[in-house]
């Protein structure tokens, strides 16, 4: 076959002809010529392609006569027809459970498409496509139904509020993340609630939304948690200072940084302490990672090391010049990341390809 | 129970349209089949569900006749016609992976699905191949009543005999099998009070000639074949004295004139059973390969569907190829001149080429 006749035929496909009648059917019920009984005799036709439009993931192509009999519905010939197309076809459980479906077989792969048909059938759709996202198993579908829950914006908080009355704490969270995404700082009376949770990682996750939207109580509750005795939440609240960068906790996550740990089981916290207060870049704290870097050990060398590797991760976080003494200890370390991060400041400091003299 | 019938077939033409889109094995293909499987399982009770087909009529369990205003219906019957098949009985006990491999065999790349254990798969009565060879002059007067009244049907906005339309089809599909029967069609011919009528037998003939030289064949050459009998069909809305007025047209009556379209697609989508194709070549027989043309769109973007592109070059060709009172009919060579000035611009140049090429051949350019 000529490749140009292979053009030619490939009009003929099924997924072709559709869209194309679709198209003629969207001109039809826009002319002037249309009446009553033909636009509500082609609106049925229109939903039936729509359907199978939405079944194989054609986002673009269902998003076009929803768009059209939007139009329609707000000053249209027809627009109560248009309307109730509208609310009893595109926002019926039967064509939400179609459109989560395609979503989960189809949205990674037209991600823009999903998004932009979500957002006008936000109404119906956000429930449903809340209570799958928080059962997804798969990570990447997950994110993306999260993703399309977000753009929803504001309009999806009375949602997420009803369902934040849970024990399961990968649920909760999941939706505080929401709370934090979508909300404002009205929102958080049901959120103070969970301050006190049984359940410390729900705990961690409110006072993480709290502290997003910088409000007062956030702090207090933070080094709450700072001191639990389960190592989890600590970790949890170690990575909330510095991700926030609160230098109020300075002296708290330094404690933790302190303590005695001949067993080297407090090792993953202490690691998160060093990151957590070189992401605050308080100077006040280089007094001590200079100690920690002088430090030899014979009994957990290798978890020294990750500790010392983990400062200097953080010395970039800090003004280079306060950083100099511990970048002269790292230019002569064995170890290549030191080295290299030593030298990529200094070359700040003294300009790309120099180190001092007595270096 | 239509709907949850129909509500089956969706499944299974969602299944097809995935395994298209995708790949048969893709999940979603398994997802709808588990779907129809369960909208199935109740009918299992008596042993077997089944769908048969005569015409473009579909019937479940030989009782139910399913509406094809149903657009997943028409696509299924679509697809059954296009495998010739005529029955599908599903017994008790099919499996997902027997469904998907029937609807994935009903994909156009396909072979024909064949029986398996739990669906026996049965092959139409060919109803597409006539006895006798016919002659066009000796069809046409049957053929005009029928096109006559299917225009008058969608003028009353009733249910058009597709069956009779598409027994027409067959039969032309059958005459232009023989070799010299084309000259028949190119002919001249006088335009007399039902040159309307004559004019889309002679537009379709064309038509699916055309068609078949660019490779169709199977059900879409069926529908190009009713695309041309149909194409024309929103003439019968525009008034009388404005369409058959002598001198030039106002600019009021011009605007009238080209909604013919507008109106002639409009009635047929409106109608049940008819195919896409004609309502689409209904609705840009007079948009033009560069985009230009009528009618304005706003949704559609200005590029003409293959199946109108055919109708207009076959419509242009036979209307200048009719005996007007104000003139003569054009001969040949020069209508193809006029095409190929007009390729790219008016008309596709693809289809010139071939469309001229097979009158060369026939040695009607000399």
């Amino acid at each position: 076959m000529r490749p140009e006749l292979e053009n030619l035929q490939r009009d003929f496909q099924d997924n072709v002809v559709e869209g194309v009648m679709s198209e003629v059917m969207l001109e039809i019920l826009g002319s002037d010529v249309v009446t009553g009984k033909e636009f509500l005799k082609i609106l049925t036709r229109l939903s039936e392609l729509a359907k199978g439009f939405i079944d194989t993931g054609r986002f673009e192509e269902t998003l076009l006569i929803y768009n059209t009999l939007y139009t329609h519905s707000l000053g249209g010939r027809f627009k109560s027809e248009a309307l109730n197309t509208i609310e009893y076809f595109f926002h019926s459980q039967d064509f939400t459970e179609r459109f989560i479906r395609a979503l989960r077989a189809w949205g990674l792969k037209n991600r823009d498409g999903a998004a932009r048909l979500s957002r006008p059938l936000r109404k119906s759709l956000m429930g449903p496509l809340l209570a799958v996202a928080l059962d997804e198993e798969d990570e990447n579908a997950r994110k993306l139904f999260l993703s399309l829950l977000v753009a929803m914006g504001r309009d999806l908080i009375p949602v997420v509020m009803k369902a934040l009355h849970s024990d399961d704490a990968g649920r909760v969270r999941m939706l505080l993340y929401l709370v934090r995404k979508c909300g404002t700082d009205s929102d958080l009376s049901v959120v103070r609630t969970l301050l006190g949770h049984k359940n410390q990682r729900i705990g961690t996750a409110a006072v993480r939304t709290l502290l997003h939207f910088k409000t007062k109580d956030s702090l207090p509750y933070l080094k709450i948690y700072l001191e639990s005795r389960e190592p989890e939440v600590r970790l949890e609240a170690i990575e909330l200072a510095g991700l926030y960068r609160l230098k109020e906790t300075v002296p708290a996550v330094e404690g933790i940084l302190d303590r005695k740990d001949l067993l080297g089981t407090a090792h993953a916290e202490k690691v998160a302490a060093v990151r957590a207060l070189g992401r605050m870049g308080d100077i006040s704290i280089l007094d001590r990672f200079s100690r920690i870097l002088e430090t030899r050990s014979l009994i957990s060398k290798g978890k020294l090391e990750d500790l010392k590797l983990e400062i200097f991760r953080s010395l970039r976080n800090f003004p280079p010049e306060d950083v100099e003494p511990l970048l002269r200890l790292g230019v002569w370390s064995d170890n290549q990341e030191m080295k290299a991060i030593s030298a990529e400041i200094m070359g700040k400091l003294y300009g790309a390809g120099e180190t001092p003299v007595d270096a | 129970m239509p709907e949850r019938i129909a509500a089956i077939i969706s499944d299974l033409m969602g299944a097809a349209s995935n395994a298209a889109l995708h790949s048969k094995e893709h999940p979603s293909v398994e997802d709808f089949c588990k779907k129809a499987l369960l909208g199935l399982e109740p009918f299992f009770s008596s042993g077997a569900a089944s769908f048969a087909i005569t015409g473009y009529t579909l019937r479940f369990n030989d009782f139910l006749t399913l509406s094809q205003k149903s657009l997943v219906v028409g696509t299924f019957v679509d697809k059954l016609r296009r495998k010739g098949i005529g029955k599908v009985t599903i017994r008790k006990g099919v499996t997902t992976t027997e469904l998907a491999a029937f609807v994935a065999d009903l994909l156009p790349s396909e072979r024909t699905p064949r029986s398996s254990p739990r669906i026996f798969v049965e092959q139409t009565s060919s109803t597409r191949t006539a006895g006798t060879p016919e002659i066009l002059g000796e069809m046409l007067p049957a053929a005009v009543r029928i096109v006559k009244e299917a225009h008058r049907k969608v003028l009353k906005a009733e249910p058009v005999d597709l069956d009779d339309l598409e027994g027409l089809v067959v039969r032309f599909i059958h005459l232009l099998g023989q070799p010299q029967s084309i000259l028949d069609v190119v002919k001249p011919h006088r335009a007399n009070q039902d040159y309307s009528y004559v004019h889309a037998v002679r537009v379709s003939l064309l038509a699916i000639d055309l068609a078949r030289a660019i490779g169709m064949e199977g059900d879409p050459l069926h529908q190009v074949g009713l695309a041309g009998l149909l194409f024309d069909v929103g003439r019968l809305f525009i008034p009388h004295e404005v369409l058959n007025k002598t001198g030039d047209l106002d600019e009021r009556e011009r605007a009238t004139i080209q909604q013919h379209p507008l109106y002639g697609a409009m009635y047929l989508a409106a109608l049940e059973d008819i195919p896409k194709l004609a309502v689409i070549a209904a609705f840009e027989h007079h948009m033009k390969f560069d985009g230009t043309g009528y009618p304005d769109t706003r949704w559609r973007d200005r590029h003409q569907h293959i199946v109108s592109q055919i109708v207009s070059l076959t419509d242009f060709f036979d209307a200048l190829r009719a005996q007007q009172p104000y003139r003569k009919a054009y001969a040949i060579p020069l209508i193809v001149k006029k095409m190929q000035e007009g390729a790219r611009k008016e008309f596709n140049p693809v289809l010139v080429q071939e469309f001229t090429g097979r009158l060369d051949r026939l040695g009607l350019l000399r």
